[in-house]
């Protein structure tokens, strides 16, 4: 069977792939990929299935593989690694990479996904992060031959600031008016991680915050303004309910270029048509 | 196995957009006997890929380009009723919280796991981290309010109460609820295998008792 070994693993990596759809009600969010249009244009060009599990970098792996294998990585095109060969790929002022090898990363599927789940240590290659050295087996060879194109890259180095278009939340009451939070600026914050990119910059002010509100179900994007007024949106492993005021929710189609975007970039919230 | 009483009264929901992919609705008026019911329903729409309630609302995720219609009528005489299963979870009463619970409520400590024993609980809703229930069942004389600081590590397995809240942790985590004591030989989350998931589901019942190991 091929299989591909990571060498050297450098900062947190782990398997994604489309997350797992209908288990809100078991206390899993849907998971999965921060930039899932990027998984599955690599996938498309080695010949994948789209839901085939790829690997998201948040630092640096090394890997070999032990079978002649196609692989592709955002920004370059599908490219072909034999046996005996190694690659690195390095964040270079991205948030994150994504990788794609031919077959896909074929860890076992829990509950219709692949994907890691940190906090619950399910899913993913034993439930955790990738180490140094981790062997993962890698599926049957797609019967496609895939499309090489250039992939997109990923953006680094912040040049303009992210415009995300809000629609108001349950909570939007809460705020003095929506327009409060479309005259802050706000900068990605560094402790942001899957489960939420934490903002600063500027605080939010609630108009009254009730102690011990009932729980609401959360979905990515909400906008929560936890007790400090520095508002969190919601990532793909965000828990499924909380108590903190949902003022808005970011567009969907926002979502991705938000989540892709390198930490200390600036923010500004519009309103969504 | 317990039933739930026949339902007859159909319920109205109306969902507001949360988003441009979930929908809302409040649920407050829904029996929290028949929550269960109405989340089976919700589950089971064919528009519906996703759907998860907590007390006060209903979230529904429409299949893509589905419509989910913003008023609905739940069908409750319609629809089979649920049953309900009982977990009896075995109880070390050695909590950290315990002494101090004891004096707050002004019980003697020694009386306290016997009061908290003496109820069932039903599990309302899911959530904080994967596994953990939010139970409900407890009489208000033994409610604690939530403690002032959150501890950065209660223990695995550990019971403890919240607010008008029972629930035991799944995992080490966080946490800012009175510890009470340890749920044993009990696994709150599978991780692998077919039966991966949480052991607790909406509606389930859960009783305490002193553990024998």
């Amino acid at each position: 069977m091929n299989s591909v070994q990571f060498t050297k693993v450098v900062g947190p990596a782990c398997v994604q792939d489309l997350g797992r759809v209908g288990q809100l009600a078991l206390g899993l969010p849907l998971g999965g990929t921060m930039a899932p249009s990027r998984l599955r244009a690599l996938n498309f060009s080695i010949g994948n299935d789209p839901h085939a599990a790829g690997l998201e970098v948040f630092g640096s792996v090394t890997f070999e593989v032990t079978h002649a294998t196609r692989f592709a990585v955002d920004g370059g095109p599908a490219e072909r690694l034999e046996p005996g060969q190694s690659r690195t790929i390095t964040t270079d002022g991205q948030r994150l990479r994504i990788l794609a090898l031919e077959g896909g990363i074929d860890v076992p599927s829990v509950l219709g996904g692949r994907g890691l789940l940190p906090h619950a240590r399910m899913g993913g290659h034993d439930g955790r992060w990738l180490r140094s050295g981790d062997v993962l087996p890698l599926g049957a060879l797609p019967g496609a031959d895939g499309v090489h194109t250039p992939h997109e890259a990923l953006p680094s180095t912040p040049h303009a600031e992210l415009l995300v278009p809000l629609f108001p939340g349950p909570d939007a009451h809460l705020l003095l008016s929506m327009e409060h939070i479309y005259a802050a600026s706000f900068r990605l914050s560094r402790t942001s991680d899957r489960s939420g990119v934490r903002l600063e910059g500027s605080s939010i002010d609630l108009v009254s915050r009730e102690p011990g509100a009932p729980s609401l179900p959360l979905v990515p994007g909400a906008v929560q303004v936890p007790p400090n007024g520095l508002p969190i949106v919601l990532g793909p492993d965000h828990p499924v309910s909380g108590g903190y005021p949902v003022v808005a929710v970011v567009a969907r189609s926002a979502l991705e270029p938000l989540f892709v975007a390198p930490l200390g970039s600036t923010l500004r919230f519009v309103p969504s048509r | 196995m317990m039933a739930l009483p026949a339902l007859s009264q159909p319920v109205f929901l109306r969902f507001e957009p949360y988003g441009d992919r979930a929908l809302l609705a409040p649920i407050a008026h829904v029996d929290p006997a028949h929550r269960a019911t109405l989340l089976e329903y919700l589950r089971a729409h064919p528009s519906v890929a996703d759907a998860m309630l907590t007390e006060h609302h209903a979230l529904v995720v429409p299949h893509e380009a589905h419509d989910f219609p913003a008023e609905h009528t739940v069908p409750f005489a319609d629809l089979p009723p649920r049953e309900a299963r009982t977990f009896h979870i075995g109880v070390r009463w050695h909590g950290a919280d315990l002494a101090e619970a004891a004096d707050l409520l002004k019980v003697p400590a020694s009386n306290l796991p016997g009061l908290y024993m003496a109820h069932p609980y039903t599990v309302s809703f899911l959530g904080f981290l994967p596994g953990f229930a939010y139970l409900r069942g407890l009489p208000p004389a033994l409610e604690l309010p939530r403690r002032a600081t959150v501890r950065p590590r209660v223990p695995a397995h550990a019971l403890a109460v919240g607010g008008p809240y029972i629930g035991i942790y799944p995992e080490q985590s966080p946490g800012g609820w009175w510890l009470l004591g340890e749920a044993v030989d009990v696994e709150l989350f599978v991780r692998s295998g077919p039966d991966a998931g949480p052991l607790f589901r909406v509606g389930d019942r859960v009783t305490l008792v002193e553990a024998t190991t």
